[in-house]
This record gives structure tokens, C-alpha cells and sequence, in this order.
């Protein structure tokens, strides 16, 4: 089976069969032979044809993996060839200037009204988060679209808070 | 006596576990954020006590008070945070008879004030940091505190605050530019041009002793913890004892402390922190009266149950003074629920999969659990990890060992942070100051990880993948084991 993995910004090419109990992976221009077993929810442990064992922690949402390593936690995306063409074109369309909670909290304040004007890195509102105050700022100079949110009101991560059009 | 936490978190669970070796019973107190923290599921009983604010929960006294009535504690251990250094509380608690396990609220006043406590603490010989108290009239002034204090000072706005409208002079002769430009700057900013001086301690390392004293007038003191290493002023790493600090400096840190303990007619569990220069020269900073969050460090290396200690002195027993001797040495690392390759920015939600480090002079005093969901109104500190070992060298070791075993998933924390720390060739030859960190951010927070961990990685992805997808082929539960088993191998073969 093949796979097309995005990770860092880089399109890696993967297939991978198996190969006695385990399988062997072609990563790129690299193959690996392994196997992989389950060590209770969400663990995994990883062991190499020579020896070398890594265990994991495993989290997926859709085709987005996160490998949990000791030391690190890697993120990839993995899709079918056909389905990333399809992405491709979605992505070209792009977020706009939709702007996100980056983290769950609560809307301190508001800081610009619809029809407003900002200059990147204008401060558009204040998002409070485990005693800490965060400043969300305009990624480019734009016109406030709409405003989603309002001061006092707790957001979901991820939550569309404002709407910025391209001047 | 029975015992009710008024806090949340691992220092409840602490707390709970001292009482509980002690055969009291306990009551936890909690927020509607809070009904399946594991404080809560860790007491004997458990009360609501409001809305997930602190403020209206955690910080409301009557409530609390209501709490131990209606469920008869007749004590109360505040913790560290919230209420501890409150004197209207303990005061609350001793007109409603019931035991505050804490210092009188009269210790708590007279160290809450900065002017107050820099005045007793003079007067009982505590050094304090050289400084004017009051505004200067003149120039004259600053240059006779300058010469009797030694260069560098400060020369600082009364009402200055945020960096704006101080100097550092290091030479005589900039003095007088320095005073007049403070002057003006601070009439500018704060409309207000009176000003002062402060000794400036240069490099300074943040040094604590730990004290407990009893309700028959003992105080004894268990040695220094080295809290330098902070970030904007938060402490992030605690030891005992302290690199610098030898048997000599031991005794007289420990002496002031007492003194200082004294001054107050301190009981229960006390620390005094200090300033430290690079000369070893000491200064009083202020006191907190309470169990601090790194007491645990001081408890592995003295043999000490502080919480034990702390229950003992409020029903009125007596220390055993003196019986405690150092041995090893200890660290601990504060985890927060923090993304330290983003600014440290909060990572409250759900944990999905925790491994807590054990084995040979591990301990963790752990707040949360797998299923969890940290809460966004609190401290994003989730955990203390705290490792006990013979030497420096070997805790670090030990220290390092853990944090490989420590897995926190779904949710940020600071465990990368301390793993970058443990092989900073700074931290391990004991050369930091307070700045250290803040100068050191950008290697300490760098995202880990070699190349060949990201192949295996994502082949790891691409194997889970795979699996899941011929799985979605697989015959529902319920089938014989037998027949799946056929159709494993009937699809095994047509790949």
C-alpha cells in the first residue's frame, strides 16, 4: 500500500508491506523493516530489524498522526495519492484571513470593531488562558470582516474569533 | 482531627496523603471545574464550594467555613496559593474554633507588609538589602548612601514599576547624572519626582531556608533550597541543598532564619528567602508563611515529613528538635501544562495517556491522571517530579533517566524544557544566576529530535495506518474468534 506523508513541509513517498510478522516500510529513499505491537491505549512499541526499540505514544485524528517519542513528538500527515490531489486544490483556496483560538480560554477583551482597519501585528484581542493574558495580532495589514466572538465569552481552541479582508 | 484541604491540585493530594498516614480523616473542597479532580477523588469527603473562578470558589472564606461545618473538620490546611497567606482567614478560622494549620494571623500580617517585615527583620539583625526607606531630599544623600553601601546602586522612582525610571550607576562620577535624569524621567512618567537607592546585588542566585517552628516557642531550621533557575520571576527548579552553599554558610543562613522566625513568634512551616551575591553576601527578601511548592526537595535530603510536622505543631505538640541530619542531594522540576517551543503559552484540555517516572528515588507529587481534563481557571502546574540521589551529578542522572520515562500526551508540557536543562553544560557545573534562564531560553527551548527518530516515526504512522485500514474490512465483534482469525489470514494473503 502506498501512502504520501506530509511532514515538516516535506512530501515524503511511503509504501509499505508486510514481511513475516512485522513489515517492511519504504520511507523516501530509506526502507525500514519493523514491527509494531500495541502496549495498552494509545502505546505502541516500535522495534527495528536490529534490535533498536522505540516506544510511543500514538494519537490520530483523521489523517493526522502525532508519534510521541521520549524526547519529541513528530506530526505527519498520511494520505492516499488520490485524495492529496484533492487537498492540493482545497488548499490553494486557503483560510482567508480567518483568525483562530489558538488555545481554549476566555475572551478578556475586544479590541477592534467590524469595519475597522489594522496594520499587522495589531493587537485584536485579548485571550485569557490559565492566568496568563495572550494578545491575538493581525497576521497582515487587512479590514476587520466580522468579529465572532465577544468580551466574557469561553472559547474552544481552534474557535473563528475574527475575519480579516485584504485591503 | 479531622482535616479539610482548602485547595486543589497535588498540594491537596500531598496534604491528604500526610493525614492520612497520620489516621485523620479528610475533606476536600471544590469548584464545579474541579468535582473529578483527583483531590476530590482522593478524600474521605468532598464539598462544593461555587463557580470554577477562584474567586468565587476557592478564595471565598465563608464558604469554606461552611464546608468544615457542615462536614465537622475542625482544621484547616491552606496549601500554598490561594488562602494560605491570608491573616483574615486564619483569624476567620480561629473565631470559628477551628485549628488554621498554618502560622497565627499575626505572623502572617507582620510578614505580608515589605515596610513591616524590612523593619522587624533590621531589627532582629537580619541583614536586609542596603536601601534608602525613604524618598531622598537631596543629591547629597544618594551620594553618601552610594559610598556607605559600595558601588553599584540603583537609583529607583518611588512610584516607578515597569522598568521605567531607574538607573544603575556603577562609577562615582555618573552619579549625579544619573540621579537628575531619574528624577526627571520619573516626573515625566509617574508625575511624582521623589526617588531612592538600593544596593544592586550583582549576579544574584535566589537562596530559601526552610523553617518550622513549634507553638512552645522552638524554631529549628532545615537547611537552604537554591531557587534560582526562574522564568519571569516563577520559579521553575528547586534543589537541596544548594551547590553553592557549604556547612559553614549552612549554619549562618540557618541561624538568620531562625531569628527571623523568631522576630514573628513564627510557628508551623516557614521559609525565608534571600538574595545572594556572587561574594556569598546574603540579604533577606521577604518571608512566606506557609509550605512552599518545592518543600518537597527538603523533605527527602533532612528525612521529613513537613505536612507531618506542620499537623503535629498545630494541636499544640512539641518539635523534636534536632534530629534531622541532611543526606544527598535532590531536585525538582515543576511540570506545567505549558508549550515551551511556544512561549510557554497555556495547554489546558484533555490528557489521553500519562506514564508517571518511578523506580530508585523517584517521587511525584502528581495532581492529575489519564481521562483528565486540565482546566483553563488554574495554575497550569500539573505535577512536581522530584528526584533524590547521592551527589549533584547523580540526580542529574536520575533526573534525566526520569524524564524519559515521563509521558504526558494530548496536552503541552514543560518536560522537554527540563530534559534541554539537564545537559546544559551551565546547569550541570552549578553556573547560573537568576537571568539564566531568560538568557538561555531560545537553546532550552529548541524542538528536539534526530533524523533517524522522525523515519522510524513516521514509519510507525504509516504501519497504524495500514493496519487501521484493513481493519475497517474486519467482521464485527461478535463473530467466533475462529472465523476472524481466517479472514485475518484470507487478507494477510492478498497483500
Amino acid at each position: 500500500m502506498r501512502f504520501v506523508a506530509r511532514h515538516a513541509g516535506d512530501e515524503i513517498p511511503i509504501e509499505i508491506e508486510r514481511q513475516g510478522s512485522g513489515y517492511r516500510v519504504r520511507v523516501g529513499d530509506r526502507f525500514l523493516v519493523a514491527d509494531l505491537v500495541n502496549a495498552g491505549p494509545y502505546l505502541r512499541s516500535f522495534r527495528l530489524e536490529d534490535g533498536s526499540q522505540l516506544s510511543l505514544v500514538h494519537h490520530r485524528e483523521g489523517d493526522a498522526h502525532q508519534i510521541s517519542l521520549p524526547d519529541s513528538t513528530i506530526h505527519v500527515e498520511l494520505t492516499d495519492p488520490m485524495s492529496l490531489k484533492r487537498r492540493r486544490r482545497e488548499d490553494e483556496l486557503g483560510e482567508g484571513g480567518v483568525i483562530r483560538a489558538m488555545m481554549p480560554g476566555r475572551i478578556t477583551r475586544v479590541l477592534v470593531n467590524k469595519g475597522d482597519s489594522v496594520r499587522k501585528g495589531a493587537s485584536l484581542l485579548v485571550l485569557e488562558a490559565m492566568k496568563m493574558e495572550n494578545e491575538i495580532q493581525a497576521p497582515a495589514d487587512g479590514i476587520v470582516d466580522a468579529v465572532f466572538v465577544e468580551a466574557g465569552q469561553t472559547v474552544e481552541g481552534d474557535t473563528e474569533l475574527v475575519h480579516l479582508a485584504p485591503i | 482531627m479531622k482535616v479539610l484541604i482548602a485547595n486543589r491540585g497535588e498540594i491537596a493530594v500531598r496534604v491528604i496523603r500526610a493525614c492520612r498516614e497520620l489516621g485523620y480523616p479528610t475533606v476536600a473542597v471544590y469548584s464545579d471545574a474541579d468535582r473529578a479532580a483527583l483531590h476530590v477523588l482522593y478524600a474521605d469527603q468532598a464539598m462544593p464550594i461555587g463557580p470554577p473562578p477562584s474567586r468565587e470558589s476557592y478564595l471565598r472564606i465563608d464558604r469554606i467555613l461552611d464546608a468544615a461545618r457542615k462536614t465537622g473538620a475542625d482544621a484547616i490546611h491552606p496549601g500554598y496559593g490561594f488562602l494560605a497567606e491570608n491573616a483574615a482567614f486564619a483569624r476567620a478560622c480561629r473565631d470559628a474554633g477551628i485549628t488554621f494549620i498554618g502560622p497565627s494571623p499575626e505572623s502572617i500580617e507582620a510578614m505580608g507588609s515589605k515596610t513591616e517585615s524590612r523593619r522587624r527583620m533590621q531589627a532582629a539583625g537580619v541583614p536586609v538589602v542596603p536601601g534608602l526607606t525613604e524618598p531622598v531630599g537631596s543629591f547629597d544623600e544618594i551620594a553618601a548612601f552610594a559610598r556607605e553601601a559600595g558601588l553599584p546602586i540603583m537609583i529607583k522612582a518611588s512610584a516607578g514599576g515597569g522598568g521605567k525610571g531607574l538607573r544603575f550607576v556603577e562609577r562615582e562620577e555618573d552619579l549625579q547624572a544619573a540621579f537628575d535624569r531619574v528624577k526627571s524621567e520619573a516626573q515625566s512618567f509617574f508625575g511624582d519626582d521623589a526617588v531612592y537607592a538600593e544596593k544592586y546585588i550583582r549576579s544574584p542566585r535566589h537562596i530559601e531556608v526552610q523553617i518550622i517552628g513549634d507553638q512552645h516557642g522552638t524554631i529549628v531550621h532545615f537547611g537552604e533550597r537554591e531557587c534560582t533557575l526562574q522564568r519571569r520571576h516563577q520559579k521553575v527548579l528547586e534543589e537541596c541543598p544548594s551547590p553553592v552553599v557549604d556547612d559553614a554558610l549552612r549554619q549562618k543562613l540557618g541561624e538568620m532564619a531562625v531569628r527571623a522566625g523568631k522576630a514573628v513568634n513564627y510557628y508551623s512551616a516557614g521559609t525565608i528567602e534571600c538574595l545572594m551575591g556572587a561574594d556569598r553576601q546574603f540579604y533577606f527578601l521577604e518571608m512566606n508563611t506557609r509550605l512552599q511548592v518545592e518543600h518537597p526537595v527538603t523533605e527527602l535530603v533532612w528525612g521529613v515529613d513537613l505536612v507531618k510536622e506542620q499537623l503535629r505543631v498545630a494541636r499544640g505538640e512539641k518539635l523534636a528538635a534536632n534530629s534531622f541530619q541532611p543526606s544527598g542531594h535532590a531536585i525538582e522540576c515543576r511540570i506545567y501544562a505549558e508549550d515551551p517551543a511556544r512561549h510557554f503559552a497555556p495547554s489546558p484540555g484533555l490528557i489521553r495517556y500519562l506514564n508517571l517516572p518511578q523506580g530508585p528515588g523517584v517521587r511525584n507529587d502528581n495532581g492529575v491522571y489519564a481521562g483528565y481534563s486540565v482546566p483553563l481557571f488554574y495554575d497550569p502546574m500539573l505535577s512536581k517530579l522530584i528526584c533524590h540521589a547521592g551527589t549533584r551529578a547523580e540526580t542529574i542522572a536520575r533526573m534525566r533517566r526520569a524524564l524519559i520515562e515521563y509521558r504526558v500526551e494530548g496536552i503541552e508540557t514543560t518536560i522537554p524544557f527540563f530534559t534541554a536543562l539537564m545537559e546544559h553544560p551551565d546547569f550541570l557545573a552549578a553556573k547560573f544566576d537568576t537571568g539564566f534562564i531568560d538568557r538561555n531560553l531560545a537553546e532550552l527551548t529548541r524542538e528536539r529530535g534526530g533524523n533517524g527518530e522522525v523515519e522510524a516515526a513516521i514509519a510507525a504512522a504509516a504501519i497504524l495506518a495500514f493496519e487501521e485500514s484493513q481493519q475497517i474490512r474486519l467482521p464485527e465483534e461478535g463473530d467466533s474468534a475462529w472465523k476472524q482469525a481466517g479472514r485475518l489470514e484470507v487478507l494477510k494473503e492478498r497483500m
